[in-house]
């Protein structure tokens, strides 16, 4: 009896596990950039943009997402979350709107975003001692994002 | 502790005007930053046979700096190895190996920044992060190189032939691989890019961003991750590449993204995923080029018009073109299909009725990615024939009127 209850538990297990709403890591050289369909590469940038039904988009660069929230793909009412790579972590996410983007010509990101997010204003700082570049919110940097 | 035999020789040259130095382990000058520090401009410096741990060096005089049976530069994967800045600049044959990585900037063998007139001929350049780095320059020239990149397929590897702000730039007869773009251009007008093979790169063979007026002819680019990208340019002239063996889900012959004024011939597509995907480009002319053994020879995006595809063969595609909207502002004409199946009663090769190169089920593929398990199967087929006689799903517009009869002789 122990058995056939274990067994059936074991086959409805899947409805406990297929739904994951969190972001999915960025597979470098396999993913790719949902605006601009370029293989993702560089550890050091990229978004994603995860829907309230939890389909997961992910962009190379800022300025990609910020392309897409423009096209109006996807309503901004259906947004559950948007996150960033922390520059200084692969892999590392951060809540876009806590993000804080140093923004210089010296950043080479993929699409021309020119910034880098960073966890801490003093991480920015940091990164900053050489490039001159400008401190920046989401919501300052998605204004002046083409 | 200057050696007299260097003394003579720095009065030697300073008497003469242009000489060559000659360097290497055991002569007066050992060292090639000493040979650099020694030169005036339009010297030469002959490097001999050797390995060269030296560090970073840095050229900005107009010199020649020659190779002889090979010396080796290793930069110990730590420094970047040679920095270049200036005018009327030529390095011929030597190895580079080893060059240093760095988070912040792009570390490479060979860097040029603010150059003119500069020729980098018959070099080698070993498990470098960037091989060559070009940056602000004019009139340089990259020709007959070797490149080998670190073949993991590690991330922490850049560009072989990375060009950013540059003009009229030749990319010659170089051989790329294990790289991350094998050639790069950002911002690159006015250059050609000819007779090059790049294989086995990580992501992209080339890679176009925002490069307009360029040309590139007689390139092959192979097994690279993803093919090749032209992405955000204008006036782009594409002849005589052959485009093979990129598969992958995301690997495309050329991926085409907003590209405009643009000319695609002669080229050869074989055994890619994609032959051709277009997205957002316009003005685009195609002709003569060949697509064989392709999963896809074209994808065509809705976001695409005035383009004209002629004259082109299509033979054992899995799918002739796909596309995934019904708006057809694209032309096609005058091309050879081997899925053809009309007839030609007038005898003038031209067949007598339309055909329409996008099946039915390359469009439910593009709805619905997964039914592609059923390919190839009976009801898929017969779906298929039930389109052709009726067509209600795909694009009616999207026909070639004057299908040929006969393969074009390309």
């Amino acid at each position: 009896m122990k058995q056939v209850v274990i067994s059936v538990l074991g086959c409805f297990s899947f409805l406990f596990i297929s739904c994951n709403a969190g972001p999915e890591p960025l597979q470098l050289g396999k993913d790719n950039c949902y605006t601009c369909k370029m293989t993702i590469m560089d550890p050091k940038f990229g978004a994603e943009l995860i829907t309230d039904k939890g389909k997961v988009y992910k962009f190379d660069d800022v300025i990609c997402l910020q392309h897409f929230n423009k096209s109006g793909e996807v309503k901004q009412d259906n947004i559950r979350q948007q996150l960033v790579i922390n520059f200084e972590k692969k892999n590392d996410f951060l809540a876009i709107s806590q993000a804080v983007f140093l923004v210089s010509p010296g950043i080479k990101s993929p699409m021309g975003s020119q910034a880098a997010a960073f966890s801490t204003r003093e991480a920015a700082e940091k990164h900053n001692s050489t490039l001159q570049g400008e401190l920046l919110s989401w919501k300052e940097l998605s204004g002046k994002l083409q | 502790m200057i050696h007299i035999p260097t003394i003579l020789a720095l009065l030697l040259f300073l008497q003469t005007g242009a000489t060559t130095i000659i360097a290497g382990p055991g002569r007066p000058v050992s060292t090639l930053r000493k040979a650099i520090e020694l030169a005036r401009d339009n010297d030469s410096i002959r490097l001999q046979a050797g390995i060269y741990k030296e560090g970073s060096l840095t050229i900005s005089r107009s010199i020649t700096l020659i190779g002889d049976n090979n010396p080796v530069l290793d930069g110990e994967s730590k420094y970047e190895i040679l920095l270049v800045s200036g005018k009327n600049i030529r390095i011929i044959g030597i190895t580079f190996r080893n060059s240093g990585y760095s988070a912040m900037n792009d570390f490479a063998s060979i860097k040029l920044v603010d150059c003119s007139n500069i020729i980098l001929e018959r070099n080698t350049v070993w498990h470098a992060y960037f091989a060559i780095h070009v940056s602000n320059s004019i009139q340089v020239t990259i020709r007959g190189n070797k490149i080998t990149g670190i073949p993991a397929s590690e991330q922490l590897t850049g560009n072989g032939i990375h060009l950013w702000k540059s003009s009229g730039a030749l990319i010659e007869q170089n051989r790329v691989e294990g790289h991350r773009d094998g050639i790069y251009f950002e911002f690159v007008t006015g250059s050609v890019i000819r007779g090059n093979h790049s294989e086995k790169n990580i992501r992209y063979g080339l890679h176009f961003m925002f490069s307009n007026d360029d040309k590139y002819t007689n390139n092959t680019f192979r097994n690279n991750g993803a093919g090749v990208a032209v992405m955000y340019s204008k006036k782009v002239w594409m002849e005589q590449n052959r485009f093979e063996e990129n598969w992958g889900a995301s690997a495309y012959g050329i991926l085409l993204k907003d590209i405009t004024d643009s000319h695609i011939l002669k080229n050869s597509f074989y055994k890619n995923t994609v032959g051709i995907h277009m997205e957002g480009s316009s003005r685009i002319e195609i002709d003569q080029n060949q697509f064989r053994n392709n999963g896809w020879a074209i994808k065509v995006q809705a976001s695409c018009d005035d383009n004209i595809f002629h004259h082109n063969n299509f033979t054992s595609n899995s799918f002739d073109v796909g596309t995934n909207g019904t708006m057809v502002l694209n032309q096609f004409e005058n091309n050879y299909w081997d899925k053809y199946e009309g007839y030609d009663m007038n005898k003038d090769g031209i067949g007598d009725i339309p055909y329409h190169p996008v099946s039915m089920y390359s469009v439910i593929i593009e709805q619905n990615p997964t039914t592609l398990m059923l390919f190839r199967s009976f009801m898929v087929s017969l779906l298929d024939k039930a389109e052709k006689a009726i067509p209600s799903l795909t694009p009616e517009n999207l026909i070639d009127n004057k299908p040929m009869m006969k393969k074009h002789n390309l």
